[in-house]
């Protein structure tokens, strides 16, 4: 019986592992995380640095800002590691109006001042959030008041005023101490002044209000001071500023609208306000946006900053502003009588203090040596003291930020760290090709056929020679790398590696800068600033590869398409996307950009050519192409495509060639919006979209042919009907002939919307307003079963128009950003990359998102692999491509091609920045990182020693046989 | 009992709104003219009119042009030139410049024997957004329409209406049912099938109780031998 039980467990045990083997583990192992990707988090551009009372000095020194992004961070000074964050939402209820720290306590106030929130400082924990209600104003501004007795009746309070009102709030019991209900105010805000008294400003189009309020109370001290003034309160920015001890504190408000200054006394017996250009105090930067106002410590200092440039200024008790001392760069309080001076010139910066006392000011003496500030960094916008146990005001810890969205921090005499959040504001991405390694280059030059069989040979071996001696170089080089760094193996070149997995990752800011990233660790490789260069108003930069870095010895070429900064005619900038070099002077047009691309076009350098469309229907060519070949070539066969995202009116054109120039000429046009209609995304598909298959093979073994339309582009309006419903329009029309050929409405849905478009099919995913869920709609276009006759296509002979096959699909998500996966040659299954609001990026296989999937299938359709159909996507977590490390707001995604089919790289920007891989149909072309080779090694051995043994048993077995 | 009028106001307010956009719509008419590439600025030559109203989705209509000799040696020799032939639909109340423009190659319209094939894309909301051209093909039904044979002194036009289609949305209804039915599949096959333990796995437990014994059965031999 023993036997039977054991042969009986055998059998058990073998279809447990049989089972077990049938299904594929498609999860990572927690060693997998982080070794074919990363993410990276950032917060944005501070908008205002608090320091918590509680935490200076301690051993973990936590900073917290807010930014323009709508996040609440806090972060550790000793390293510039993000302590916490919290991302708000992405539009006005997520703004942030003001924040301060009390106590423990960080509050944010938000949704335009009606909500305050508040954090513990050291976690980031929520703790509690009151809901002030209102009608909805425009912002507000909180402060914060700490106990001042022991008192269980005293408490760490903030008070908050809004458009509608005055409130104050106990930290700890989140309950309203007191407030005064005061309507019809556009912006209010309120401050502390240094004798413990509320005062509270008011502002409206042509009056300025101030209340002095007890902050205990909430009762009014005095009478209110109404004073008519010319003031824009979306445009203005005011602070409280106290001349002088004993003297009443002053309300200085900077109107952007007039560029004024003004100035108005908090004491009963005030006077008119007191009116001042900001031209007549200094020379002083025009930009009308991002003008910071500051008050100092020192009594009767405060600071005007804009692009670079900071006025330090001072009120004089009769309400009179002066200027103190202009800088280049930007001040900030480090003790109540002492300025800190960031000052910037030519690449350097340097820090200063100076003594205001009731002498004057005492001339900027230097505490520290000038350090490095380089012209990527752009501009310093604000420097803040932090308060440590190792600094003052002669050996300051300062950090500080530029309008290139750099954060740094400096203190004992070096920049400890800096972070560079314009990564988390790219537009435009791209995933580069690194150069062939010097070795590789020689091979390719190796067997060139050019010349005689002596020259020939002579190269080759020449060739040979040179690359010995680099394989010589490249060993020494690692060897010393080695013996240094203790690594032998590891490749410190920007040079591809075998299976091209090794990238480039461009990154392009609607301000000009552009960041190229190591795709293995999002390391920053370069970092250079366009000058002048901006995104257009209605589109981000574009970005066009000319030359890759496969054609040594020439360095690849890139540029990229904006507007300038001042006059907003299109600029064009050439750099290496390898080493960040910019490649000569930028190219500076006449007039606004229309339209660009890339032409198909290589000149004997390998460089493709790019067309610039203007507002006259001029077009430029770069570089410029002269032979009469080439000029006949593109009169054949350059198309251009353009829909003005303004009229939603869609053009073609065709180039002429007029007066040693080149002229569009306008062939067809389509007015895709009418009133209220928007445009709202446009996709024509990838310049080299590899299609494997032309068809489908069915069931019945007929096939269904693609219709590959190479010049399709989709083009989605939103609008809302005569009964103020939205409504979705796509449609699918050939950029060179005009002809629609798909043309899909969406009732009751509006964007935000993504628009794929790949192979034969397109993609859409939208919100249904009627079910409240994202939608993705799937189109797919075949030709039908006829085999067509030509190899290639051709939009001016081909008048068919295709059969449509269509079908939606719910998501339980909403869509940030939505891509397909490439590889080298379309054979792959394809899965469409999904960048959710969670922060998740999923992954979904396209033969989900299939039109062609029945209800019920057939013998036939299941014999031809169609799943059922599903209106519900299913949210499988082990698709869930970042598994935990979370990215949010992601704004686009960029895939790209690795040298191995089964491998589309996958790049995700927004807020956060994430790289990782995916493999559609797993990596059938490669072993797997887990693959046992030990393993495999021994049972070849064995088997070829077992095969060996056998030989010679079974020779000696058939010569006894053959002596019987 | 305030829920009547309310309903009865917004009703009201639908139906005026669409009366509105359908009487805005009736105001406007089609026309479509032709020129030719050869020209240096367009000057277009009015081919037909169409009332908005006439439009039908999915309906062809018709127009003949006679064309000059000189009109038509201009379409052959552009022809020849392998030069591009356009069409242009405005709507009346528009200003010149707004209209919508499409084209094909000469040749097409001579191969066509001047049969002119004109798509007019509306909208959901019956707006024309974009007008195509080409050839018609000699197969096409919509040739029977014509009033008059084809000819090389007239050219003559089949006008069709396209519409928008619309989008489907996700079929949960009929995802829905098809659940329940699989459903009551599932509840009648189990109802249906009262029989015993063993009369339903008899195919699986024989075998495994012949395995047994056989296996139990050979080993037992060898003992009793013994």
């Amino acid at each position: 019986m023993d036997s039977q039980l054991r042969s009986l467990l055998n059998v058990i045990s073998c279809l447990i592992v049989l089972c077990s083997l049938a299904k594929v583990i498609q999860a990572i192992h927690e060693d997998q995380i982080g070794l074919h990707d990363w993410s990276l988090q950032f917060i944005g551009r501070p908008i205002e640095v608090l320091l918590s009372a509680s935490q200076s000095g301690a051993s973990r020194s936590l900073v917290y800002t807010y930014t323009e992004q709508n996040v609440l961070a806090a972060i550790d000074v000793n390293y510039g590691e993000i302590a916490w964050r919290q991302v708000f939402e992405n539009n006005a209820n997520g703004t942030i109006s003001s924040a301060v720290t009390v106590g423990e306590e960080i509050c944010v106030l938000l949704n335009r001042g009606r909500s305050l929130r508040c954090y513990d400082s050291l976690t980031g924990a929520f703790k509690w959030e009151k809901w002030f209600g209102g009608k909805s104003g425009n912002s507000g501004s909180c402060v914060g008041i700490t106990k001042t007795t022991e008192s269980p009746k005293d408490a760490n309070r903030i008070v908050c005023a809004n458009s509608d009102g005055m409130y104050a709030v106990n930290t700890k019991t989140k309950n309203t101490l007191w407030d005064v209900r005061s309507p019809n105010i556009l912006k209010r805000y309120a401050f502390a002044s240094h004798s413990g008294e509320l005062v509270v400003v008011g502002i409206n189009q042509d009056k300025l209000t101030i209340k002095r309020l007890s902050s205990e109370t909430g009762e009014a001290k005095e009478n209110d001071i109404e004073r008519s003034v010319s003031i824009d309160p979306l445009r203005s920015e005011c602070r409280l500023v106290q001349p002088a001890s004993q003297v009443s504190p002053f309300v200085i408000c900077y109107n952007a609208a007039q560029r004024q200054l003004l100035s108005q006394s908090s004491g009963e017996s005030s006077r008119e306000p007191h009116l001042i250009s900001v031209h007549e105090l200094g020379e002083f930067p025009v930009e009308g946006k991002n003008v910071s106002l500051q008050n100092l410590e020192t009594d009767g200092l405060f600071s005007l900053s804009a692009g670079g440039v900071s006025l330090l200024l001072q009120i004089h008790p009769n309400g009179e502003i002066k200027l103190v001392q202009r800088f280049v760069g930007s001040v900030t309080s480090c003790s109540g009588t002492e300025v800190l001076a960031l000052e910037v010139a030519n690449k350097r910066a340097t820090l200063g203090t100076a003594a205001f006392d009731s002498r004057g000011f005492t001339t900027v003496s230097l505490t520290s040596e000038p350090f490095s500030f380089p012209s990527a960094y752009g501009n310093a916008q604000r420097a803040v003291f932090i308060p440590r146990k190792d600094s003052s005001c002669a050996k300051p810890s300062v950090l500080f930020w530029s309008d290139s969205d750099v954060i740094g921090y400096f203190t004992q005499g070096k920049i400890l760290w800096q972070r560079d959040e314009a990564l988390s504001t790219i537009e435009t991405a791209a995933i580069v090709d690194l150069p062939i390694s010097d070795i590789e280059a020689l091979v390719e030059q190796e067997f060139e056929e050019k010349g005689s069989f002596i020259v020939r040979f002579t190269k080759r071996l020449l060739s040979q020679a040179l690359q010995l001696k680099k394989f010589a170089e490249v060993i020494v080089r690692r060897l010393q790398a080695g013996l240094r760094t203790g690594k032998f193996f590891q490749k410190d070149q920007l040079e591809r590696d075998y299976f091209n997995t090794h990238k480039i990752i461009v990154g392009i800011t609607g301000k000009g800068k552009i960041v190229g990233m190591d795709s293995r660790n999002g390391n920053i490789l370069y970092s250079l600033q366009a000058e002048n260069l901006v995104s257009p108003k209605d589109r981000p930069v574009q970005f066009y590869l000319q030359r890759t870095g496969a054609h040594a010895p020439f360095p690849s070429q890139a540029v990229i398409v904006g507007v300038d900064k001042k006059t907003g005619d299109g600029v064009l900038f050439f750099f290496d996307c390898v080493t960040g070099e910019e490649l000569g002077p930028a190219v500076r047009m006449n007039r606004p950009i229309l339209q660009s691309g890339l032409i198909p076009v290589m000149t004997n350098d390998h460089l493709e050519a790019i067309f610039v469309l203007d507002e006259d229907l001029n077009v430029e060519i770069h570089p410029a192409l002269d032979s009469a070949e080439t000029a006949e070539f593109l009169t054949r066969t350059l198309h251009i495509f353009y829909t003005d995202p303004r009229t939603g009116v869609t053009r073609g054109f065709r180039v002429k060639r007029m007066n040693q120039g080149w002229k569009a000429v306008e062939l067809w046009n389509s007015t895709l919006v009418s009133h209220g209609e928007s445009v709202v995304a446009v996709a024509p598909k990838r310049p080299h979209d590899a299609v494997h298959s032309q068809g489908k093979v069915l069931a019945d073994r007929r096939v269904l042919y693609k219709y590959i339309n190479p010049n399709l582009v989709a083009v989605v309006v939103e609008g809302l009907d005569d009964v103020k419903k939205p409504y979705l329009k796509m449609v699918g029309m050939d950029g060179i002939t005009g002809r629609v050929l798909i043309s899909q409405t969406y009732r009751r849905a509006r964007g935000p919307c993504q628009l794929i478009h790949a192979e034969n099919w397109l993609m859409l995913s939208y919100w249904n307003e009627k079910v409240r869920q994202s939608e993705i709609n799937v189109v797919e276009m075949y030709r039908g079963f006829d085999k067509p006759n030509k190899t290639y296509f051709s939009s001016l002979e081909s008048h068919e128009k295709p059969n449509i096959s269509t079908a939606s699909f719910r998501l339980p998500g909403f869509v940030d950003a939505m891509k397909d996966s490439v590889t080298v040659e379309g054979i792959t299954y394809k899965d469409i990359i999904v960048a959710l609001s969670s922060g998740s990026i999923m992954r979904i296989p396209k033969f989900l998102l299939d039109p062609r999937r029945p209800m019920i299938p057939t013998q036939a359709e299941r014999e031809e692999g169609l799943i059922p159909y599903a209106p519900e996507l299913p949210m499988v977590t082990e698709n869930i491509i970042n598994y935990y490390k979370k990215a949010y707001r992601i704004r686009g995604m960029v895939t790209e091609v690795a040298g191995l089919e089964s491998l589309s790289l996958v790049f995700a920007f927004g807020l956060d920045l994430c790289f990782t891989r995916v493999t559609p149909s797993a990596l059938f072309d490669v072993l797997s990182d887990s693959f046992d080779y030990w393993i495999l090694s021994v049972v070849m051995l064995v088997l070829t020693v077992a095969s060996v043994i056998v030989r010679n048993l079974a020779n000696a077995k058939a010569l006894k046989h053959a002596w019987k | 009992m305030m829920e009547y009028p309310l309903k009865y106001a917004q009703i009201c307010m639908v139906l005026g709104s669409l009366f509105q956009a359908y009487a805005q719509d009736i105001a406007k008419a089609v026309s479509i003219s032709h020129c030719l590439e050869s020209e240096i600025k367009l000057q277009c030559e009015k081919l037909t009119e169409f009332s908005i109203q006439s439009l039908r989705i999915n309906q062809t209509q018709t127009f003949s042009h006679t064309l000059t000799p000189a009109e038509r040696n201009q379409i052959e020799r552009a022809s020849n030139k392998n030069e591009l032939y356009f069409i242009r639909a405005k709507l009346d109340n528009e200003r010149d410049s707004t209209y919508i423009q499409s084209f094909c190659k000469a040749t097409d319209i001579v191969d066509s024997s001047f049969v002119l094939g004109v798509i007019l894309n509306v909208d959901a909301f019956g707006r024309p957004y974009a007008v195509e051209v080409g050839p018609v093909d000699p197969a096409d039904r919509r040739l029977l329409l014509l009033p008059e044979e084809p000819s090389d002194g007239t050219l003559l036009g089949l006008v069709t209406v396209l519409g928008s289609q619309s989008a489907p949305t996700p079929d949960v209804e009929g995802y829905r049912k098809k659940l329940q039915r699989e459903q009551a599949e599932k509840k009648a096959a189990e109802s249906s099938d009262n029989r015993s333990f063993l009369s339903k796995y008899w195919m699986y437990i024989v075998p495994v109780v012949l395995f047994m014994l056989f296996s139990g059965g050979m080993q037992g031999g060898p003992q009793g031998g013994g």
